[in-house]
């Protein structure tokens, strides 16, 4: 080879490692996200009775997914909504939650074994939704089930052990129950309920062939035709019982929209929980705290209730986080098809912007029916990424020509930084397996490596479990809190994080975007800072508590008023290594 | 009310006023002299001060009350012709009150609530019209219509047929079809649209018609079908074109578009100042976020017809999203001002909200804010009638739009010269129902019925403020 040549060879292979080198940071900050289902051989396999054809509202609005630790040993366990049919409704019903308590890890997977019957969650009916808060503040996570007829309380005994408290409590609803969250609205160390109902439906006389409301596009399906029922807030007296205030609060949904997924945030900053009620085919709510028990609907006026031009749109369920760190909790909204998801950008006085179109989700997102969904840094790169489950409301709609499928793929939007997002779900490992029609989701850090892993409900099926296997050199942290004069579960309270490069808010949040709970501890990407210069805590109550130079890589349990007592070490970021390119 | 009698001449001088009354509204003396003689509005008139001057109060109250019934149903239907609906059903309201059952009136009454779009209350109206006479092929219509939006298509379709088993046929097709495909009765629908080819001809155009049934029918694979069979055989009918682009969007709008464009450049090419092409293109360039193109497409349709208000509406959104708030101000502005005072719609919500939402980004939060509650304030009341709330949560946007409703529009909006003529006929005719109510007074005085003579007083001066005066001791 002629030496002159071999030199520019080398020249351009120096070059090369160079360009590879210089695009280190790019690479350092955003690796390629990795999810991996494990559902069912992390032994999620109990499948409820389901209806095949899926003809009445009731059967296609289920169902919702929990995380949260039921007997505290720093674990997370996964609950599931069950489903049911007409006959067996009618019959009694179906148990309405599957508790699967995470027992370790069998062949280097999670593994979680059903105790749904010792756990005495044995309530039937036919189950929507849930939502996990401490509504006794005994430090025992209680959960609350929505459903077609009924709702149930379960209290926590200790041990993954439930009592159904329901009628002592006095939160059993009834009608068309779906959304649910628990938030201390009135600040007073008490977690408070609220539920969304959907439309007013009687299964004893549900609408048959050749009624308007039995109609989708040729199709026999019931939509949603009738009007919506009111909306309940459950009001805690801290002795055990609740007390309905929804008409006092304002809360009440008068107008009977049809309520889906709720979500609580301090959207407004001023340290009191508001709370944003998705209604489908009907303007949103985004009620605020008015400090004094009652709420004012500002979802006109903020521009989260209607589409930008005015269009009441089909609204499912919608998660507020801040994806663009100034601040202010954004939202976002997801639809029935061919109505994209909105991300509204939170503007403080100017109200919301709906930046859908510009942040680049709108058209990936428009097609597909969209349920559940949240804001979750994936890939600890500190900026919020946007997980959507999607599917169609019945397998019937697969007979249509051009109609967003019964099982679709879901949808992960990786947060570029710049108030854009790219559609990453494929290249993620997302839609590896089986396509399922999903409904709710609920993120936490299912195997405690400081990575948001994803459950997300399966109708018809066993649930997912995305475990997000993505490994990079990003730092991360996640905090238990645990009130003391404010509510236990600390539901309401706001983090802030600052570091050398970014501040990030969150707040610990009592549910979780459509008929679903994440949770209870925050988790932050923090990307390359290895400390929090200073951690920011503000209590349901109103206290604040700062924490200085903490570092990243962690697990803190912060009790209120008594600052960090406990710490537990999260895996060590892992080594990047540059093979042909990419990030290993 | 012991005037009443000292007032009398004002009540030969209403008579002489309904004459002129006449003669203006019909523009010719002789003739009109003629049909007054004959016309009920004088002949009852006539009667009641006749029957005053013997003294037959009895008689003279019930030919009032008919004077009244007749007067009252005029000033409501050439109010409704002037566009005041709200006027026009409380007058007619107020005519059945005093007339008692005329099913003519209470149709027209109930046409005028269906205008108003309470099709609650106008299937109310029209039902009792029915359940007296069910051979009254107007009452059944109107039920049908009223039924059919109200979504009740089992009724809707059992009231139609009749009215086109007694020959309405032609009338009612288009609605029974649509109700029989809303019921899933397809083979129903088949039928019916079979014999309306067979009888009314197997043209192309009544071959679009039937594929607009099909379309408004929610099956548009079937009007496809027949819309590109009728282009198969002749290509420059504007409607197929339109309806087949309507049709690929019915079937899933965002997936249509595709398919939907080519058939309204088509529509285009036929004739190139069809609005509905441009409109069309341009809503679908918005949806796409095609800005220059959809800019382009809807200032031409805003240029062929600048009282479109969905076009309007559409550029409001278009310079809203592209960040031109002062132009999309003024849009909205405009059209709101166009909108006027009629009764709410959706575009008219949306209106209001995007030029709140204008304003809020430009910084006015206190006009916008009042605007976004006006917006609040109508879908309130179009909430009160359900079959005004937003179409189900799939349709096209695009098909609520003026350009393509499912039953066109209500009424024909009246021509400047008839809202003047209408107006005059009402200001001519008001002071002599007022002399009529006023002189019911009296006669509910003489009989002792203090409530009832204050009630037709107030009436009268409601009619006729002048009379006032007249009651003062």
């Amino acid at each position: 080879m002629d030496a002159r040549l071999q030199v520019r060879i080398l020249a351009v292979a120096i070059g090369a490692m160079f360009f590879k080198l210089a695009a280190w940071g790019q690479v350092h900050a955003t690796p390629p996200m990795r999810f991996h289902d494990v559902g069912r051989q992390a032994g999620l396999t109990t499948v409820s009775p389901t209806s095949a054809d899926k003809r009445y509202l009731v059967e296609t609005m289920g169902g919702g997914v929990a995380v949260f630790d039921c007997d505290n040993d720093g674990k997370l366990d996964i609950l599931v909504t069950g489903d049911s049919t007409i006959d067996r409704y009618l019959h009694g019903g179906d148990p309405m939650v599957t508790l699967y308590h995470q027992d370790g890890r069998k062949g280097g997977v999670l593994h979680f074994t059903d105790i749904t019957q010792s756990a005495g969650l044995t309530t039937r009916g036919w189950g929507m939704g849930v939502v996990v808060g401490d509504f006794d503040n005994d430090g025992l996570p209680d959960i609350y089930v929505t459903g077609y007829g009924h709702n149930v309380l379960y209290h926590n005994l200790g041990g993954c052990r439930f009592e159904d408290v329901t009628e002592r409590a006095h939160v059993g609803g009834g009608g068309f129950s779906v959304g649910a969250a628990w938030a201390d609205y009135d600040r007073d160390g008490h977690l408070d309920l609220f539920v969304s109902r959907y439309v007013h439906s009687d299964i004893q006389h549900l609408p048959q062939p050749g009624s308007p409301s039995f109609n989708y596009k040729g199709l026999p399906i019931e939509v949603p035709g009738t009007e919506g029922e009111t909306s309940l807030l459950f009001h805690n007296r801290g002795d055990g019982t609740f007390e309905e205030v929804s008409a006092k609060a304002g809360v009440d949904n008068s107008e009977k929209r049809r309520g889906m997924g709720v979500v609580w945030g301090d959207y407004d900053n001023d340290g009191w929980p508001d709370l944003f009620v998705a209604n489908d085919m009907d303007a949103n709510y985004l009620y605020r705290n008015r400090h004094n028990g009652t709420f004012e609907d500002m979802g006109m006026i903020s521009g989260t209730a209607v589409d930008p031009s005015g269009l009441e749109l089909g609204n499912m369920a919608g998660d507020f986080g801040d994806f663009d760190r100034d601040g202010k909790l954004d939202l976002v909204v997801t639809r029935f098809g061919n109505q994209p998801v909105s991300l509204y950008r939170n503007q403080a006085e100017k109200g919301f912007s709906d930046i859908t179109w510009d942040a680049k989700i709108g058209r990936p997102s428009s097609a597909p029916v969209k349920w559940g969904t949240g804001f979750a840094d994936f890939d600890n790169d500190g900026w919020p990424d946007i997980f959507v489950a999607n599917g169609n409301v019945s397998p019937k709609v697969d007979t249509l020509p051009n109609e967003a499928r019964y099982r679709e793929p879901v949808q992960l939007f990786r947060n570029r930084g710049d108030r854009t997002f790219d559609e990453i779900a494929d290249s993620a490992g997302l839609s590896e397996g089986l396509l399922q029609s999903r409904r709710g989701t609920a993120f936490g850090d299912l195997n405690n490596d400081g990575n948001v892993d994803v459950v997300a409900y399966n109708v018809g099926g066993p649930p997912s479990v995305f475990v997000n296997e993505t490994r990079s050199s990003n730092h991360r942290v996640l905090f238990k809190l645990i009130g003391t004069k404010s509510n236990r579960a600390a539901i309401g309270a706001r983090v802030t994080v600052h570091t050398s490069t970014m501040t990030q808010i969150a707040e610990v949040t009592g549910g979780g975007s459509y008929l679903s709970s994440n949770d209870g501890r925050l988790h932050f990407g923090l990307g390359s800072d290895s400390t929090m210069t200073t951690v920011e805590i503000q209590w349901p109550r109103g206290a604040r508590e700062e924490l200085h130079n903490v570092t990243s890589d962690r697990l803190y349990t912060i009790v209120e008023g008594g600052g960090i007592q406990g710490t537990a070490a999260l895996p060590p970021p892992a080594t990047i290594q540059l093979v042909k390119g990419k990030a290993q | 009310m012991q005037r009443h009698v000292e007032r009398m001449p004002r009540l030969l001088r209403g008579s002489t006023l309904l004459f002129f009354v006449a003669v203006c509204f019909t523009g010719s003396a002789v003739r009109v002299r003629a049909q007054v003689t004959e016309d009920p509005l004088a002949r009852h008139l006539d009667a009641a001060e006749a029957s005053l001057k013997n003294g037959d109060q009895e008689h003279a109250a019930a030919e009032y009350k008919a004077f009244l019934g007749e007067a009252l149903h005029r000033v409501a239907n050439a109010r409704a012709r002037a566009g005041d609906l709200s006027a026009a059903a409380r007058i007619f309201a107020e005519a059945l009150n005093i007339a008692g059952d005329d099913s003519g009136l209470r149709l027209d009454y109930a046409s005028v609530l269906f205008d108003q779009n309470r099709s609650k209350d106008a299937a109310v109206a029209a039902q009792a019209v029915v359940n007296a006479e069910p051979d009254n092929m107007r009452g059944q219509v109107l039920l049908g219509r009223a039924l059919f939006e109200q979504k009740e298509y089992s009724g809707a379709a059992a009231h139609l047929e009749k009215a086109a088993a007694a020959g309405e046929l032609g009338e009612v097709w288009h609605l029974l079809g649509i109700s029989y495909l809303r019921l899933q009765q397809l083979d129903n629908a088949r039928s019916l649209l079979r014999r309306v080819v067979a009888g009314l001809g197997d043209t192309p155009q009544n071959r679009v018609a039937v594929a607009m049934t099909y379309y408004y029918g929610d099956y548009p694979d079937q009007a496809i079908e027949e819309l590109k069979r009728v282009i198969a055989q002749n290509d420059a009918i504007p409607d197929a074109h339109y309806f087949l682009g309507l049709s690929y969007l019915a079937r899933n709008e965002a997936a249509g578009y595709e398919k939907a464009v080519p058939e309204f450049r088509s529509l285009l090419r036929i004739n190139s100042e069809d609005f509905r092409g441009h409109y069309m293109l341009g809503y679908i360039a918005l949806q796409q976020r095609h800005f220059d193109k959809a800019e382009e497409e809807l200032h031409r349709a805003a240029a062929l017809n600048p009282a479109d208000e969905g076009t309007q509406l559409l550029l409001g959104q278009l310079y809203s999203d592209t960040g031109r708030g002062t132009q999309a101000a003024e849009v909205l502005r405009k059209l709101i001002a166009l909108q006027g005072r009629r009764a709410p719609d959706s575009g008219m919500v949306r209106a209001h909200y995007m030029l709140g939402r204008v304003l809020q980004q430009s910084g006015k939060a206190e006009e916008g804010a009042a605007e976004i509650r006006s917006s609040e304030q109508l879908r309130r009341q179009l909430r009160l009638n359900p079959a005004e709330i937003s179409e189900n949560r799939e349709r096209s946007a695009a098909a609520g739009t003026g350009n393509g409703s499912e039953q066109g529009s209500r009424r024909a909006a009246a021509t400047p010269a008839e809202q003047e003529r209408a107006q005059a006929f009402i200001k001519q005719l008001s002071p002599v129902i007022g002399e009529a109510y006023y002189n019911l007074g009296g006669i509910a005085a003489r009989h002792q019925d203090p409530a009832v003579a204050q009630e037709y007083l107030q009436k009268a001066v409601g009619w006729d403020p002048t009379l006032r005066a007249a009651q003062r001791p």
